[in-house]
């Protein structure tokens, strides 16, 4: 055969090296996700590799902005009155079910936690930390021997609704990117759910507590999901190519609220990195700090 | 630009020139994972060119400059650390959809030209393959039309003498 056939019959077979099919659905699907998430500058987008301060939306009022944006007017009218209320929700944060201050602490409390989560990934932070609160109420329950029916069966609902909303926050955070919230927030409630599983385990030893038993069979069977989806989130984070989501926001705020008027607050309000949010809140009536690191926790003072 | 407008653009590019930067990427390491990984990449910086609003007046050059410094960002790490005993250990593939056959094919054909240098590979790759001419290849590495054609004489001997055997 003379050279130039050889080389001819060579490039021929080079071209027709082709990415494989299912690479090339499997890129391109990626690669428009890519683009999506880093799209086009049109105003605030949270993933914005090159985000600066002037693509965030200029907000004056950031007690106005949280009523716009998070909050129902249901929830706006509990944040108040969390404020001018008093020592109730700050006594609640102690309550266990059963308690006449848990609902405050479960339905008003936690959902001023949650109005405060603005990113998917802060919510599943949030839910995370939940969940492992309603396994600490379990453990103090069943230390006292009060661990019964009616109990297990409020905590197990609601452990449930938490689990499945850290998922849910932690799958929507994926999709936007960031797939290593997802990880760490299966991570953590894996081993949350099986170190309490054997808390409680060791508690009802002699006991005939079926309603523990459930709640245990609970447990093991969310950390068994959270196994898996710690695998699944594993792969996620291999295969994104479009990096981290840059969750970091810091809010810093001085604001004052003016007792007759909730709704005129005067706030600067800056955004840099680093899932922070600070806020000082000074009232007449009482001082509220919310501090939090990459969950949220409200504590109340009372100045009387 | 508009995002829908410009994620059509990017994706038509994707279509038209996958497998060209893929190509490029295989010549450049010997290795279908991590070609079609480079390739990925090639795109996702695509991606923020097209998005940062420059003008695209030459798609195609513009994804192998990609290519080609993505590439020598490869190398340096690559000498850093004693990644070609990783490499001939064989890159884990990623999943099932890796077919053995394929892989196997390709590395085979890029093997041949293995040895050679890589400026030589790629001209070939660049003139014979994919049709472009040494200026539009001179573009790519920032070199004449003229330094190009004496690589490519040279390199077609030496692929002649390879293939001859």
């Amino acid at each position: 055969m003379n050279p130039e056939k050889n080389t001819q019959t060579y490039f021929e077979k080079l071209k027709r090296m082709k990415l494989r099919d299912s690479s090339r659905a499997r890129m391109e699907s990626s690669l428009l996700e890519y683009a999506r998430f880093h799209a086009v500058n049109e105003g605030v987008r949270v993933g914005d590799e090159n985000r600066s301060s002037k693509q965030v939306p200029q907000r004056t009022s950031f007690i106005a902005s949280l009523f716009n944006v998070r909050l129902s007017s249901m929830t706006a009218a509990l944040l108040i009155a969390l404020m001018i209320g008093g020592g109730t929700s700050y006594a609640a944060e102690s309550s266990l079910p059963g308690d006449l201050l848990y609902g405050v602490k479960t339905e008003i409390n936690e959902n001023v936690q949650s109005a405060f989560a603005f990113s998917a990934k802060a919510e599943a932070e949030l839910q995370a930390r939940l969940a492992e609160e309603r396994l600490r109420e379990a453990e103090e329950l069943a230390a006292r021997g009060e661990l019964d029916a009616e109990a297990s069966a409020e905590i197990g609902t609601r452990l449930r609704a938490h689990y499945e909303s850290a998922t849910e926050n932690s799958t929507e955070a994926t999709a936007d990117g960031d797939a290593e919230t997802a990880f760490k927030v299966q991570a953590s409630l894996e081993s949350t759910f099986r170190a309490y599983a054997g808390i409680l385990g060791t508690l009802s030893v002699g006991k005939e507590e079926t309603a523990t038993s459930a709640l245990i069979l609970d447990m093991n069977t969310y950390a068994n999901d959270a196994k898996e989806a710690q695998t699944t989130a594993t792969l996620n984070i291999k295969t994104n190519t479009s990096g981290i989501l840059n969750t970091d926001i810091t809010i810093g705020t001085d604001g004052k609220v003016d007792e007759t008027n909730k709704e005129e607050l005067d706030s600067d309000t800056t955004i840099d990195a680093n899932t922070n949010l600070d806020t000082d809140i000074n009232t007449d009536v009482l001082d509220t700090s919310i501090k939090t690191d990459t969950s949220l926790e409200a504590k109340t003072k009372i100045g009387l | 630009m508009k995002q829908e407008a410009l994620e059509k653009i990017f994706i038509e590019s994707f279509t038209e020139y996958g497998d060209a930067i893929f190509r490029f990427c295989m010549v450049k390491v010997s290795n279908v994972e991590l070609a079609e990984d480079m390739t990925q990449e090639v795109f996702t910086r695509y991606w923020q060119s097209l998005r940062s609003g420059k003008e695209m007046t030459n798609t195609r050059s513009l994804l192998y400059t990609i290519a080609n410094n993505m590439a020598k960002d490869w190398y340096k790490r690559k000498k850093a650390t004693s990644l070609e005993s990783h490499m001939e250990l064989g890159y884990e593939p990623r999943d099932q959809e890796s077919s053995p056959e394929i892989n196997a094919a390709y590395t085979e054909l890029i093997r041949t030209i293995d040895d050679m240098e890589e400026n030589d590979k790629e001209v070939l790759l660049l003139k014979h393959v994919e049709g472009l001419d040494p200026k539009d290849i001179g573009e790519i590495h920032n070199e004449s039309a003229n330094v190009i054609s004496v690589r490519l004489n040279r390199a077609t001997k030496r692929l002649q003498e390879k293939l001859h055997i």
